[in-house]
């Protein structure tokens, strides 16, 4: 491989793990545009996007699968749908339990509260890899990766180049751009998508024009899990491997991204992921794999430190 | 009379401490609770260096471990054959303290202006930085082996020696009486106060002529300090730095979970949420699990029967929990319940 | 009675602010509450509004009551404010703005005629419909405020110092809007430190102190009463 080559190859790479984190960003930035909360669960939520994944896998006899086919094309779109859904609700249940009581309390507060939903994840993430399944290895080793199966071809649709752009960079692109196309029209257009700026706006104010401001915010868990859901089905089929502990790191991830696109700001939280993305895969490739995770804490803490507003545009940027 | 009634409850406290380790010397049997506690010990230390920063100043830190690492790692530098400076125990945890000072100084001066939360995210940041930095430069830390091995220390004559633990055990509940005593005094100085204002309300406390940047700098710095306190005597013990590993996340979390279910800003809140957590851990769940195997309830092949398997549910639960119904805590300091429950029964209706 | 207060007391945390005050609203009315700075006129208005918690008494619309009701559903009852300050959304265009006042009653539902309405009144708003809320000027955030609130299609609508932070002419436009709202059938309850202004619109008027009712009277008996000319008026 040519020098150019590898870069290109690490341009791909950085840009397709950056699309997924970019939807975890959104996830956070939408929490933290409306309530202020810093959702320390969100990466453990995306964690157990990825188990509910695989277990539908096996409940649908998927990981038989040849990729390409009509079959487990169906089952990749049925994934699509029933894992965002489940992780939406499930954000939107932690939201009714746990954090709603305490919106009027310290900041604090919820912070930690969320810390304990993220330990709360991430052992149910333990426990459900211990389910005798064929596709947790029967259970018999409950912490170990689970193998996600090659639902999308492997195949290098740039045919005998050196540079590998493969139809999961492709399923990558073709599931994120239109949902974030589809997320700005809500938010921008649609009466749920205007409340929603409204209560990250001025939450009293929207009180008294009668927006019912709990079932937005709701609302706005619920988007922001769902989101989560398809990065995790897509992150699962891109890389092939999940464990019960790859929350935390995705989580510090899309946190710095969202971060750096000035947290609260949608377009911020997408360019937050490319950036943090193919900071990852050029450290990866020209600095030492090692190294990357100090990288990108170095730029989370030098931007929360010297920008906190993030690194594109003003400190009055568009909330939700 | 309330106040002498306290000092004799926690002398009492400190008495029945001193005297597990006789009486399990004197009772037939083979018990080990005094081993047991000795972890406990330094997790309260741990402990009381979060109350400093979270309990008293309000600053929520999310990267206390990474103090604990420092202090173990320096202490380790300093007392290993493989390092020139073979210093003994009382100079090297002296100079780790002022290592975990500065380090704390360090951290603190450009962080302590941010917000709540992003302080919070910032001190994460950097426990993970800590954690990566002592796993990579394996050259000065050994990687994942950790620097071992370090000489027992010899205080006052007598050779400390790994497999008996009665000595460890004095060592370490005379660190922590002692931390319990400065912490006491500090939090009733002029400092202190000015840290709990702080936490109340920083733009008030700076109108009244505290400087919030100074004392918070302070609170770093001495939180820091007792931290690294904490892992010096972890690494003395141990005989090795630990590895890298030793000092995640989870164990900053476990202490921010000591602080907040004991209660937060009170001394003694701290060290029942000590005993509480770290008991849970290295008592109750030790115990059930090994109860079980001997009756064979569960085999090693089942992960949901392993009661090991549940902690971190139960950690989380108990922050989420505490945070619901009992945000001051099981032992809570007086000013910041009145904090936390602003919604008092109203005032009798006037006449 | 369209609205009645009856006892009613709030406050926050240990403080009491409301101790006990009772007032009433005649449909077709704009009453006025005067008031120093703290007396509790604003904790009175979100009180009403389901944003306080009411401790003790009874807040009656329409012969309901609706203490302790969630702020939006006293929205969906017929009641919405203009609170203290306007609270424009400041990065909602002008026109989403309004969009939100009619939150409750869902789109379509004559939304656009409303918008309408409120444009052909303001024309200024129109102008500016797309432009964000926030880059308003001071008296346009109130003829917003003001309109948004309409947008809801209140029986009742309660407005916090209008005229606050307004130069003198605009106070006069803006008061002159409020009683053209009353004019065309919405009851007013009028929360206002400009006593003489609020007076001169008002049918009757109460003055709170340190959160008891200590005058009620018409308007007329109200800009003529010695106590209130020393204490409100300036004189």
């Amino acid at each position: 491989m040519s020098g150019s080559e590898i870069f290109l190859q690490q341009l791909i790479i950085g840009l397709s793990n950056g699309m997924i984190i970019a939807l975890i960003a959104l996830g956070y930035t939408m929490v933290y545009g409306i309530i202020e909360l810093i959702n320390f669960a969100h990466g453990d939520l995306f964690m157990l996007g990825c188990f509910a994944g695989l277990t539908l896998i096996g409940l649908l006899g998927l990981d038989q699968a040849v990729a390409g086919t009509s079959g487990t094309w169906i089952g990749l779109i049925l994934l699509l749908l029933i894992v965002p859904i489940f992780c939406g609700g499930l954000n939107w249940l932690v939201d009714r339990l746990a954090y709603r009581h305490l919106r009027e309390s310290t900041k604090l507060a919820p912070l930690v509260s969320a810390i304990g939903v993220s330990f709360i994840f991430m052992n149910i993430g333990l426990l459900w890899g211990g389910i005798p399944m064929k596709v947790f290895g029967f259970g018999r080793a409950a912490a170990a990766p689970k193998a996600f199966p090659e639902l999308v071809s492997n195949a290098n649709l740039l045919g005998q180049s050196a540079v590998e752009f493969t139809g999961k960079d492709v399923m990558v692109f073709v599931v994120t751009l239109p949902l974030m196309a589809l997320l700005t029209w809500f938010v921008r257009r649609t009466r749920a998508g205007k409340a929603m700026r409204a209560v990250a706006q001025d939450r009293l104010a929207a009180q008294l024009m009668g927006i019912p401001v709990d079932r937005v915010i709701g609302q706005t868990f619920l988007i922001g899990g769902g989101l989560a859901g398809v990065a995790s089905v897509v992150f699962a089929v891109y890389n092939n491997t999940i464990y019960f502990q790859m929350g935390y790191r995705a989580g510090i991830d899309a946190f710095t991204a969202a971060v750096l696109g000035g947290i609260g700001s949608l377009p911020g939280a997408v360019l937050g992921g490319l950036v943090i993305g193919l900071a990852r895969a050029f450290c990866d490739q020209y600095l030492e794999t090692r190294w990357t995770n100090v990288l990108v804490f170095a730029v989370l803490i030098l931007v929360l430190v010297f920008r906190p507003s993030g690194l594109f545009g003003s400190r009055a940027k568009e909330k939700v | 009379m309330a106040a002498r009634r306290k000092i004799l409850f926690h002398w009492s406290f400190l008495i029945v401490a001193a005297l597990i380790p006789l009486i399990e010397l004197v009772v037939p049997g083979n018990h080990h609770i005094g081993d047991l506690l000795r972890p406990i010990f330094i997790m309260a230390m741990l402990g009381l260096g979060l109350n400093i920063l979270t309990g008293f100043t309000g600053l929520l830190n999310l990267g206390v471990a990474a103090f604990m690492a420092v202090g173990a790692y320096s202490y380790a530098i300093l007392t290993c054959d493989i390092y020139p400076f073979r210093l003994g125990f009382w100079s090297a945890t002296l100079i780790t303290v002022l290592v975990g000072l500065t380090v704390g100084l360090f951290l603190g001066l450009p962080t302590i202006r941010l917000r709540g939360d992003y302080l919070a995210i910032v001190t994460l940041g950097f426990g993970e930085i800590v954690e990566d930095v002592l796993k990579n430069l394996d050259s000065i830390t050994k990687g994942t082996q950790g620097i071992n091995p370090l000489p027992s220390p010899s205080l006052f004559g007598y050779q400390f020696r790994p497999e008996t633990y009665q000595p460890w055990y004095y060592l370490f509940l005379g660190f922590l009486a002692l931390l319990v005593l400065v912490n006491r005094n500090l939090q009733r100085s002029r400092v202190g106060r000015a840290w709990i204002s702080i936490r109340e309300d920083e733009l008030a406390s700076s109108c009244m002529g505290i400087n919030p940047m100074k004392m918070k700098l302070l609170a770093f710095a001495l939180g820091a300090a007792q931290c690294s306190l904490a892992g010096a005597l972890w690494a003395s013990y141990l005989g090795s730095s630990g590895e890298p590993g030793n000092y995640d996340f989870q164990v900053s979390i476990i202490a921010l979970c000591m602080v907040i279910v004991g209660g937060m800003g009170n001394i003694g809140g701290v060290l029942l949420g000590a005993l509480v957590i770290t008991g849970f851990n290295s008592i109750v769940l030790e115990t059930l699990t090994n109860f079980l195997k001997a009756h064979q309830i569960i085999n090693s092949s089942n992960v949901f029967t392993a009661p090991g398997n549940w902690k971190y549910m139960l950690y989380g639960l108990a922050l989420v929990l505490m945070m619901r119904f009992r945000p001051e805590g099981l032992l809570p300091s007086k000013q910041l319940k009145a904090e936390l429950h602003p919604q008092e029964p109203h005032p009798p209706p006037p006449s | 009675m369209l609205l009645q207060l009856e006892e009613v007391h709030a406050g926050y945390g240990a403080i009491e602010v409301l101790k006990g005050v009772s007032i009433g609203v005649e449909e077709g009315e704009i009453v006025a509450v005067l008031g120093a700075n703290g007396a509790g006129k604003s904790t009175m208005l979100m009180t009403i509004s389901g944003i306080n918690r009411c401790r003790q008494g009874r807040i009656l619309f329409d012969g309901e009551a609706i203490q302790n009701r969630p702020p939006h559903e006293i929205v969906q009852r017929g009641i919405s404010q203009s609170p203290e300050g306007r609270r424009i959304f400041p990065r909602l265009s002008v026109r989403e703005n309004l969009e939100m006042g009619a939150f409750q009653r869902g789109h379509g539902n004559g939304l656009g005629d409303d918008v309408e309405r409120v444009f052909t009144a303001f024309p200024i708003l129109k102008e500016r419909q797309s432009q964000l809320g926030g880059t308003l000027s001071g008296g346009e955030q109130q003829m917003l405020a003001i309109s948004r609130a309409l947008m809801a299609r209140p029986k009742l609508l309660l407005l916090d110092e209008p005229s606050l932070g307004l130069a003198p002419m605009v106070v006069t436009r803006i008061f002159n809007i409020i009683r053209e709202i009353n004019r065309q059938g919405t009851t007013i309850l009028l929360v206002e430190q400009n006593a003489n202004m609020a007076l001169h619109v008002a049918h009757r008027g109460y003055v709170l102190e340190t959160g008891r009712i200590v005058l009620e009277d018409t308007a007329a008996n109200l800009i003529s009463n010695e106590q209130v000319k020393r204490s409100y008026l300036g004189g």
